[in-house]
């Protein structure tokens, strides 16, 4: 809920406040949706601006989410772990024992993800990062995703991932993008 | 009347609540200016998670309220500075991402 009237900061114009889904692409991925968040909309030059509650409880969502998706992670979504975990390309490819060059090309995607970087990838992320098992324990997660981790299908997938925004408690679903 | 000038351990103090209890709105640009300034979006959402503020804020005249810089040097070397203001207090808005 808005306190004041908010003006476009491109033209000044009135903004109005609706409830809309949001792609988050500030996120870094590109398939982050944001389900029935605030948004202001500019009533002169329709300029969006989406207003994200808890950003740090949401990012550890996602985050879960992609330690929990049921296919093989995308390059995108390795790059993404890794930048969680605010480590270099050469720092996660010394821990998960390939080399620079071999990191980048799988970020990139010009080299698919094997099973045991995915896997590995995940663990990391956990280990390093433990208030993401706070987290799932919340979610009621923790031991989905321990199982998913034996049942990870081995082909990656490009899914949607919808954060459900209701009470400002989020929760995760996986979706696989239409086609 | 512009909004109250903070000092800048106050207005990361108050950086930090609006990640951990507040709301954080992006402005429509900041996306677009970080893909043409080649800044990772990842690495500016890291930067309002970890980055400092060293300069005084600035008093935006058009919109009368205060603009703080917020710094962060990424894993990888890279330099960047986000430009935030904070509507309310719980509020920030974070308008565009500079490379440096």
């Amino acid at each position: 809920m808005l306190h004041t009237q908010r003006c476009c900061r491109a033209c000044a114009g009135e903004m109005q406040l609706l409830y809309k889904d949001y792609q988050f692409k500030e996120s870094g991925l590109d398939n982050v949706i944001l389900k029935n968040i605030e948004v202001l909309v500019c009533k002169q030059c329709g300029s969006i601006v989406p207003r994200i509650p808890r950003l740090n409880d949401l990012m550890r969502t996602i985050v879960v989410a992609m330690i929990a998706k049921p296919s093989g992670l995308e390059g995108t979504e390795v790059r993404f772990l890794r930048k969680f975990m605010d480590e270099t390309i050469e720092q996660f490819a010394r821990k998960l024992g390939v080399n620079r060059s071999h990191l980048s090309r799988i970020e990139n995607g010009s080299l698919a993800v094997s099973k045991q970087t995915d896997r590995l990838a995940r663990t990391l992320v956990l280990v390093h990062k433990p208030e993401l098992l706070e987290k799932m324990s919340r979610l009621g997660k923790t031991e989905t995703v321990l199982k998913q981790l034996e049942e990870i299908h081995p082909q990656a997938q490009h899914v949607r991932i919808d954060v459900a925004n209701a009470t400002r408690e989020y929760n995760y679903d996986l979706e696989p993008v239409a086609a | 009347m512009a909004s109250d000038r903070l000092s800048k351990s106050d207005a990361l103090k108050r950086l930090r609540n609006c990640l951990e209890n507040g709301i954080v709105e992006y402005h429509d640009h900041f996306e677009k200016r970080c893909r043409e300034r080649g800044i990772d979006l990842q690495d500016a959402q890291r930067a309002l998670q970890k980055g400092i503020i060293y300069k005084e804020p600035e008093l935006n005249v058009r919109f009368q309220e205060w603009r703080y810089r917020v710094d962060w040097t990424t894993p990888e070397g890279q330099v960047i500075a986000l430009i935030i203001a904070f509507p309310e207090e719980d509020e920030t808005l974070a308008i565009t991402a500079i490379a440096l």
